[in-house]
C-alpha cells in the first residue's frame, strides 16, 4: 500500500516529464483509435456500398463464372444456368433470408456517339431487384429499368463521360454465346448516383427479358442469385452453410467477402499498417519511459539508499518504480482514450468528406461522399492496456537498474 | 487434210478458251462458295513479311501508324515504327495476343475480347486486319446477285458464320470483282442484323503468279461516329521465309 | 549477551588494480544497551565499519554477528530482512522520503518492520513524533521542515520500530546546538528507556560527552578506546 502512495507521488513530482511522456503515450493512442476508427469506418463504408450496390451479401454462381470474373476476363456467357428449385428453396430456408434476385451479367462496349468505354453489363429482374439491391434510391434523374424495355440505367459518371442525358441514344456491342458480335441498343431511361464510384462509371443496368434475346443464351438463363440477409454475420455463417450444400455442384457459394478479395486483403493492410504506426509511437513512448525511469533513479539514489536501508527487498523498490511506470501509463491512455473519444464523437456524428482529403477512386476503394467513424470499444480497451503493459515492460530494466544500486553508494551518494 | 485443220482449231480452241475462260468466262456458272474459295486463294496469306501503315480518323483528328508485320498462319508478329509507337509489339499465336510496350519493358497478355477490340485505337479490330483463317471455313455462302462498283461487275455474296466457328460476325455481305477475286466492300452485321462495320477496297494490286491483293482498305465501324481508318500496305512479300522462331514469345521481348 | 560481535574484520575495496584496506582487522563486541560514538579522520575506515555494522556491506574476512547472526552469510535480502527488524538508521543528510508527509515516513518504517497494527501503528507513530516534538506537524512534508526538524523525524522513523540498534551518522552535522542537544537528549532518553544500543559516527564533541564509550579510529584499526560512566 504504502508502495502504492509513494509511487503515486512519485509520479507527480516531475510533472513536466511526466507531462512530455504521458503527452508521447496520448499521443499514440489518439493516433491508434483515430485511424482505427477511421480505418472501420471506411471498411463498414465499403463493404456496405459493395453490398448495396455491387455484391450482395451472398451470390451464387457457377464456380468457372467466378473465375474468369476473378481474373479479368470476360463474363462468360457459357456459364450462365437456369436456377433449380430447389436451390431456390435453399436458400430461402436459410437463415435471416430477406430476398433474392436473378441477375445475367455480361460484358459489353457500351458505344454513344463517338466514345465507346468498356462496361459490365447487369440485365436484372425488375421485381425482384429492389429487395436486393439499392441501385434503384439512388436514381437522380429518369426511371429505373422497366421489365420488356430497352432502356438502361448507367450512373452519373458514365452519363457524364459520354456527355448523355435521358432519351439520348446507346448501343451496346458485345458478343454473344457463340461468339458473335451481337448488339442490345435504345434509349438511356435513368441515371443513378451512388456512394459507390465504380458502379457509377462501368455498370450498366438493362431489363432481363430484353437483353437476353440478344445474348444467345436460352431464355431464362442467369449468371448469379443475388441474396440479400439480415446482417452481415448472417451472411458469412449462411454462406457457409449454403455452400456446404452445394458442395458436390457446380455451384459456388460466395459471401461479399469472397467476392471482394482486394477490400479483404486492403483491409489486411489497412490494419498492418494501423498497427504498423502504433508500434512506431509506442517506441518512442518507451524509450521515454526508459528515460524517465532512469532520470528518476539518479534523482532519487539517496532516497533508495535509505530504502534499502530501512530494510525493503530489491523487489519492492522495484515495484515502487514499475508502479511509477504503470502510473504514466495509465494517465497517458487515459487522456488519450478521452481525447479520442472527444474527437471520435465529431467523427462519427459529422464524418468526413472524403473529396476533401483523399482520393478514394484512385484507391479503388467503393466509396465517396462522407466518411464516418466509428466506435469502437474494444480498440479503446486493448490500446488502453497495451499502453499500461509497454510502460511496464520498458521500466523493468531500469528498475532493477536503480533498485541494485549499493545501499552504501546510495546513502554516500553526496 | 481438212479434218486436221478442224482438229487444230478445235484443240486451239480449247486451249483459247480454257486459258481465257479460267478466270471469267466460266465464272459465270461459279457456285458462292466456289467464288470465295478463289478470293481465299487470293486474300488468305499463308506466309508473308508485310509493312503498312494505318491512317485513323477520327473526330477531325488524323493519325498515322507504321508497322510491319511477319505473318504465319494463325499466328503473326507485328511492330510499330512510327515515332509515337516504336517499338510497340503484338504477337498472336492461334487466340492468345499478346502486347509488349517498349516504355515499360513489359509484355501484357490480352484477353480474347481485345482481339475484337479496335487495334490501337482504329476501326479495325485485330481480326479484321489479318484474316487468320479461311473465309471458306468459317462463313456458308450464298449469291444474291451482281452489282456494279467503280465500273466493274461484282458478285453479292451473303456469309452466314458456320455454326461452332469462333467468328466474330455473324453475318457478312460481300462484294467480290467478277475479274480479279478479290472483295472491293464487305458489310458485318450482329446476330440482329445490325450492321456494325463497312469495309472498302480503294486499290488492288497483281502480284506474282497473277495473285491479286488490295493493298489500300478503308475500315468504318459503324457504331462509332466520324471515325474511319485506312490500312495501305506499301510492301508485302508472300514468298519471305520467317526465320524459325521468331513469331514467338521469346522474340517479343 | 553482547549484541555485536567483530572478529578480525578485514575490509578490502578494489580499484582497478589497487587494492584498498579499509578495514585491517577490528575485533570489536558492542553490549545491548551502549551509547557508542566513533570516531576518527576521514579516510580512517570510520564509515566502512559502521556499514559492515549496519549490515549494509559485508566484511572481506573475519566475522560481524549482529543479534547472533552471522552477516557474511546472508544473501541481499537476509541482510534487508535484518536491517529490517533490528536496525535503525539516522544519516546526516536525513534521507526523508520527500513525497510523505513526516507521520508518513515514520509510519512506512514501522510498516515495514512490523506489518499494518491498525489503531496501535497510528498511537505508535503519532506518541514517537510527539515525544520528538514534532506532534503538531504530523502532515508537513520534508521541504516543509527545518533541518532539526528534519532530523527529528529521521529519529523517530529510526526508533519507532524499537530496534536493538540504532546506527547514527554525523546525526548533529546540520544542526545547531541548541537543536542538537535536544536531539542528543531525545536519543538518550530513548536509551535509557528502552535499552536501545546506539552506535554514533561523528566529529562532533558535544556528541562525544554523551557518550558512554569513545572509540578511535585510525588507519583502518580501533587505535584507542574509553568508556565513561
Amino acid at each position: 500500500m504504502y508502495l502504492f502512495k509513494i509511487a503515486a507521488r512519485n509520479l507527480f513530482r516531475r510533472k513536466k516529464r511526466m507531462f512530455i511522456i504521458s503527452s508521447i503515450l496520448a499521443l499514440a493512442v489518439i493516433t491508434f483509435l483515430l485511424i482505427d476508427s477511421f480505418m472501420i469506418g471506411m471498411m463498414d463504408l465499403s463493404f456496405g456500398n459493395v453490398i448495396d450496390f455491387e455484391t450482395p451479401h451472398i451470390e451464387i454462381g457457377r464456380e468457372e463464372f467466378f473465375i474468369q470474373a476473378d481474373d479479368g476476363q470476360e463474363l462468360p456467357l457459357e456459364e450462365t444456368f437456369i436456377p433449380e428449385k430447389y436451390m431456390l428453396e435453399e436458400i430461402k430456408a436459410s437463415d435471416g433470408f430477406l430476398a433474392v434476385t436473378p441477375v445475367l451479367d455480361f460484358s459489353a462496349s457500351f458505344i454513344a456517339g463517338r466514345e465507346e468505354f468498356p462496361v459490365l453489363v447487369r440485365s436484372i429482374e425488375t421485381d425482384s431487384f429492389g429487395g436486393v439491391f439499392k441501385n434503384e434510391d439512388y436514381l437522380v434523374e429518369g426511371e429505373f429499368v422497366e421489365a420488356g424495355d430497352s432502356g438502361v440505367v448507367i450512373g452519373n459518371q458514365m452519363a457524364e463521360f459520354f456527355d448523355l442525358e435521358i432519351g439520348d441514344f446507346y448501343t451496346l456491342r458485345f458478343q454473344d454465346k457463340n461468339g458473335y458480335f451481337s448488339t442490345i441498343e435504345g434509349e438511356v431511361r435513368g441515371i443513378t448516383t451512388t456512394p459507390h464510384p465504380q458502379m457509377n462509371m462501368g455498370v450498366v443496368f438493362v431489363a432481363r427479358d430484353y437483353a437476353v434475346s440478344r445474348l444467345g443464351v436460352e431464355e431464362d438463363n442467369i449468371s448469379q442469385l443475388m441474396v440479400r440477409v439480415e446482417n452481415r454475420d448472417l451472411a458469412l455463417s449462411s454462406a457457409q452453410s449454403l455452400a456446404n450444400k452445394f458442395k458436390n455442384t457446380d455451384y459456388q457459394v460466395r459471401s461479399y467477402r469472397d467476392a471482394s478479395e482486394m477490400l479483404v486483403s486492403l483491409e489486411a493492410w489497412g490494419y498492418l499498417e494501423t498497427y504498423f504506426i502504433l508500434a512506431l509511437i509506442l517506441i518512442v513512448g518507451a524509450i521515454g519511459i526508459i528515460n524517465t525511469i532512469v532520470l528518476s533513479a539518479l534523482e532519487r539514489i539517496e532516497e533508495i539508499g535509505m530504502m534499502k536501508a530501512m530494510g525493503l527487498k530489491v523487489n519492492q523498490i522495484v515495484r515502487v518504480f514499475l508502479l511509477e511506470a504503470a502510473g504514466i501509463g495509465v494517465i497517458g491512455g487515459l487522456v488519450g482514450c478521452i481525447i479520442s473519444a472527444l474527437i471520435n464523437h465529431f467523427f462519427v456524428n459529422y464524418g468526413l468528406d472524403l473529396d476533401l482529403y483523399l482520393d478514394a477512386e484512385s484507391m479503388g476503394l467503393p466509396i465517396s461522399g462522407r466518411l464516418y467513424g466509428v466506435w469502437n470499444a474494444s480498440s479503446f480497451l486493448l490500446i488502453f492496456i497495451l499502453v499500461i503493459l509497454i510502460a511496464l515492460i520498458a521500466s523493468i530494466i531500469p528498475s532493477y537498474w536503480a533498485a541494485r544500486k549499493d545501499p552504501v553508494d546510495a546513502i554516500h551518494h553526496r | 487434210m481438212r479434218k486436221k485443220l478442224w482438229y487444230l482449231l478445235l484443240i486451239g480452241g480449247l486451249i483459247l478458251f480454257i486459258g481465257v475462260s479460267s478466270n471469267f468466262v466460266l465464272a459465270e456458272g461459279l457456285t458462292a462458295t466456289e467464288i470465295m474459295e478463289r478470293v481465299d486463294d487470293n486474300e488468305y496469306i499463308e506466309s508473308a513479311r508485310m509493312e503498312a501503315k494505318m491512317i485513323i480518323e477520327d473526330r477531325g483528328r488524323k493519325r498515322v501508324n507504321e508497322f510491319y508485320s511477319y505473318l504465319q498462319g494463325e499466328n503473326s508478329l507485328s511492330e510499330f515504327t512510327n515515332p509515337r509507337d516504336r517499338g510497340t509489339r503484338y504477337l498472336k499465336l492461334g487466340n492468345d495476343l499478346w502486347m509488349y510496350f517498349p516504355a515499360a519493358e513489359d509484355l501484357v497478355s490480352i484477353s480474347g475480347h481485345m482481339m475484337r477490340d479496335g487495334m490501337m485505337g482504329s476501326d479495325f479490330s485485330y481480326e479484321d486486319s489479318v484474316e487468320s483463317q479461311q473465309l471458306s471455313e468459317l462463313y456458308h455462302f450464298e449469291l444474291k446477285g451482281e452489282e456494279i462498283i467503280n465500273g466493274g461487275e461484282t458478285y453479292v455474296i451473303l456469309a452466314t458464320a458456320r455454326e461452332g466457328e469462333d467468328v466474330s460476325y455473324y453475318q457478312r455481305k460481300i462484294w467480290v470483282d467478277q475479274e480479279r477475286f478479290v472483295m472491293l466492300r464487305g458489310e458485318y452485321f450482329s446476330t440482329s442484323g445490325r450492321l456494325l462495320k463497312e469495309m472498302e477496297v480503294k486499290e488492288v494490286q497483281e502480284f506474282r503468279d497473277g495473285r491479286y491483293f488490295p493493298i489500300e482498305v478503308v475500315m468504318n465501324d459503324k457504331l462509332r461516329q466520324g471515325s474511319r481508318t485506312t490500312m495501305k500496305v506499301t510492301e508485302i512479300d508472300f514468298d519471305y521465309d520467317i526465320p524459325e522462331g521468331k513469331i514467338s514469345l521469346e522474340t517479343l521481348n | 549477551m553482547s549484541l555485536l560481535e567483530l572478529t578480525e574484520v578485514k575490509k578490502i575495496y578494489r580499484q582497478g588494480e589497487i587494492e584498498v584496506e579499509a578495514l585491517r582487522g577490528v575485533d570489536l563486541t558492542v553490549d545491548k544497551g551502549e551509547f557508542t560514538t566513533v570516531f576518527g579522520p576521514s579516510g580512517s575506515g570510520k564509515t566502512t565499519l559502521l556499514n559492515l555494522i549496519g549490515a549494509l556491506d559485508k566484511p572481506s574476512s573475519g566475522t560481524v554477528v549482529i543479534n547472533g547472526e552471522s552477516i557474511g552469510e546472508m544473501d541481499k535480502n537476509g541482510l534487508a530482512i535484518l536491517r529490517r527488524y533490528h536496525i535503525g538508521f539516522i544519516f546526516q543528510s536525513y534521507n526523508l522520503i520527500p513525497v510523505l508527509t513526516a507521520y508518513e515516513n515514520v509510519e512506512f518504517a514501522l510498516k515495514i518492520a512490523k506489518g499494518n497494527e491498525g489503531e496501535e501503528t497510528k498511537e505508535k507513530v503519532t506518541k514517537i513524533l510527539e515525544q520528538v516534538g514534532l506532534g503538531n506537524m504530523l502532515d508537513r512534508r520534508p521541504n516543509e521542515l527545518s533541518g532539526g526538524q528534519k532530523q527529528r523525524v529521521a529519529i523517530a522513523r529510526a526508533l519507532v520500530k524499537e530496534p536493538k540498534l540504532v546506527l547514527a551518522d554525523e546525526p548533529t552535522a546540520n544542526l545547531d546546538s541548541k537543536t542538537s542537544k535536544e536531539v542528543l537528549e531525545l536519543m538518550l532518553k530513548m536509551n535509557q528507556e528502552l535499552d536501545t544500543t546506539f552506535i554514533f559516527s561523528t566529529h562532533d564533541s558535544m556528541v562525544m560527552e554523551y557518550a558512554s564509550r569513545l572509540l578511535e579510529i585510525r588507519d583502518g584499526q580501533i587505535s584507542r578506546e574509553e568508556r565513561r560512566e
